[in-house]
């Protein structure tokens, strides 16, 4: 009864929905440009990647679902002076195409800054599309308001075609969360680089859910590159540890106060990665990660904690993986000096970027 | 001509006009506020429920300056002068509207809001305009809430600094058991960081049925224009896709029920 008279004032209450269900399964999405493009390499013959969750350009401020502060939103001035950042490491690492996490692009807690565009034009990187996962009027917990967010991919070289594929929802999830709250998708792109196509898989996969979502999420992903035709490569945060993670639980970084809420972290499946590890292309293989927690903690790309409570990277959830052909200079840029950079990345983001340079098949 | 007269004094009353009510009359409805006719020219008007349910006191005083010899006709003028204190329902509604901000010592901050207005009618047509104002006590963290228009004018003096309103209403008799009413508002409010428009507009309609000689039930919708920050993503004139802020429409039914001695 009450769900009935839910959707019926969803119905009649407003022209715009409260919320977007982010449907159908598949649709094709614009491609935003930058306005004077910056000529790329007219024929080349590998692709320098990056990945990187951007935590919607909030660098290391403390939000409420963190635990270990309570911001819920962002002065225009935090988020220019943030991503002005942010965009100073990408232009840096110069990547020929960037999957980006977390972007918002008309979202209250960052200021209603279209990230999209903002990245375009404070980089090299001329085409980006984006693939909206969560898109609501206003969410009440704790006052976030609207929100737009999703996942993004960047490239010097012209985006042909773009769609957005949608995962699985949660099901552990009630009535108010099943159409607030955000959902998964994944963004395919066809990239014209010189005379030939690829393909471009941009994935963030499910973070909280306690019914396997992000199981089934990660075998879906599988699929989908599965049926592409193209040479592709595929970045993002996969929420997932590493199939020969050594350390699985009880990070340092995780606050106790989350113990028992929607945000505390369920227990990790780190086989659920091994089909990308066996199937794809790694650009930081098994064997560089090594099976020792010294030797992983080099490739960590996560931690909650920032610099200023004494974090550092706790564990690896962000990947690079293409169709086939081999990577070079691979990375997780954790710090200065990793590639030689100069900006200190675990001030910028909870995620750390992943770079590497893929010899086109 | 006599049949327009004996409806005007047999029909329910007009609502939201510049009469006032007789001393010791007094009327409530679900939602509409408590008016206490407190003397010859003076109307009392309270919430009770957000004084009493979200402990935010609010009082206005309605000063009749021109009455007509029989109510609901000729020309009034009533000055309106009210007082309230909206902290307490920001703090309640924390967690939903506002954060809890559970970490830092950041808080709703306190604040009074004095308004003044005149409301002028003439027959069975009315004009109202008035103006609030937030005057902070102390430090505040909350913003303005970027939502739904009625809720966003609801704090907007505090949250925003001010708001200003102009509004018309006719409210005529169609039987002596049934008036029919249509309003048009327009409110300008404070400034947003970053900036948006301060405008905002409804248009209303509804009718009030006498349920007996006490009650009566008021029915009707309200369509609302503002900026809620809405975007759409269209082609520019260049054949870039970009993104365009569009105001945004809704529309809500309302409904009360209200109780008049």
């Amino acid at each position: 009864m009450i769900r009935r008279a839910l959707l019926v004032w969803i119905t009649v209450a407003g022209c715009e929905p409260l919320a977007d269900p982010i449907e159908p399964d598949r649709v094709e999405v614009p491609v935003f440009e930058r306005a004077q493009k910056i000529a790329p390499d007219p024929a080349p013959v590998r692709l320098k990647v990056m990945t990187w969750n951007i935590k919607y350009g909030a660098c290391r401020i403390d939000f409420w679902f963190d635990g270990w502060g309570d911001r819920v939103q962002m002065t225009t001035r935090e988020v220019r002076g943030n991503l002005d950042a942010i965009e100073a490491l990408i232009r840096e690492v110069d990547p020929d195409v960037l999957f980006a996490n977390e972007v918002e692009v008309n979202s209250r807690r960052s200021a209603y800054v279209d990230m999209v565009q903002d990245i375009l034009d404070h980089t090299s990187l001329n085409y980006g599309a984006y693939f909206q996962a969560w898109n609501s009027r206003y969410i009440a917990s704790e006052g976030v308001g609207r929100i737009d967010m999703g996942v993004a991919t960047f490239s010097k070289y012209p985006i042909v075609f773009a769609e957005r594929i949608r995962q699985q929802d949660q099901t552990d999830l009630d009535f108010l969360h099943k159409i607030f709250y955000l959902h998964t998708v994944v963004g395919r792109a066809r990239i014209k680089v010189g005379a030939r196509e690829i393909g471009a898989y941009v994935a963030h996969v499910s973070a909280y859910d306690t019914d396997g979502t992000k199981q089934r999420q990660l075998s879906h992903l599988e699929q989908i590159v599965a049926e592409e035709k193209l040479p592709f490569v595929l970045g993002g945060d996969f929420n997932e540890l590493p199939p020969s993670a050594v350390k699985i639980r009880d990070f340092a970084d995780e606050h106790p106060s989350l113990k028992g809420t929607e945000f505390e972290q369920p227990p990790y499946t780190p086989a659920a990665m091994k089909p990308f590890f066996d199937k794809l292309a790694p650009a930081i293989t098994l064997a560089q990660i090594g099976d020792t927690e010294a030797s992983q903690s080099r490739f960590y790309s996560h931690s909650i904690r920032g610099p200023h409570d004494g974090g550092f990277w706790t564990r690896t959830l962000d990947y690079l993986f293409a169709s086939g052909g081999t990577w070079s200079s691979s990375d997780v840029l954790q710090s200065p000096g990793r590639l030689g950079i100069k900006a200190d990345p675990n001030t910028l983001s909870d995620h750390a970027p992943v770079v590497g340079t893929w010899a086109l098949p | 001509m006599g049949i327009a007269l004996a409806l005007t004094l047999l029909a329910l009353p007009a609502r939201d006009s510049a009469d006032v009510l007789r001393t010791g009359d007094y009327s409530v409805g679900l939602v509409d506020p408590l008016r206490i006719g407190a003397k010859k020219n003076l109307e009392i008007v309270t919430h009770p429920l957000i004084s009493t349910l979200m402990l935010s006191p609010n009082v206005q005083a309605r000063v009749a300056f021109r009455t007509s010899p029989s109510e609901g006709s000729g020309l009034r003028i009533t000055g309106e002068y009210g007082l309230s204190v909206p902290t307490m329902a920001m703090r309640i509604t924390s967690g939903y509207l506002f954060p809890s901000w559970k970490t830092s010592d950041n808080r709703v901050g306190w604040f009074v809001v004095p308004s003044v207005g005149v409301a002028v009618s003439y027959g069975a047509w009315t004009a109202r305009l008035d103006s609030a104002i937030g005057i902070p006590l102390g430090r505040n963290d909350a913003t303005p809430l970027d939502t739904f228009a009625p809720i966003e004018l609801i704090f907007a003096p505090a949250l925003n600094g001010y708001r200003h309103h102009l509004g018309t209403i006719v409210d005529v008799p169609a039987t002596d058991w049934l008036r029919v009413r249509g309003a048009l508002d327009a409110w300008m409010i404070g400034p947003f960081d970053p900036p948006k428009s301060q405008l905002m507009f409804a248009a209303s309609a509804g009718v009030d049925v006498r349920l007996s000689q006490r009650f009566r039930l008021a029915l009707g919708g309200i369509l609302y224009n503002s900026d809620q920050r809405r975007q759409i993503v269209e082609r520019g004139d260049d054949g870039r896709w970009k993104r365009t802020n569009v105001r945004s429409w809704d529309v809500y039914p309302t409904f009360d029920v209200i109780f008049t001695h």
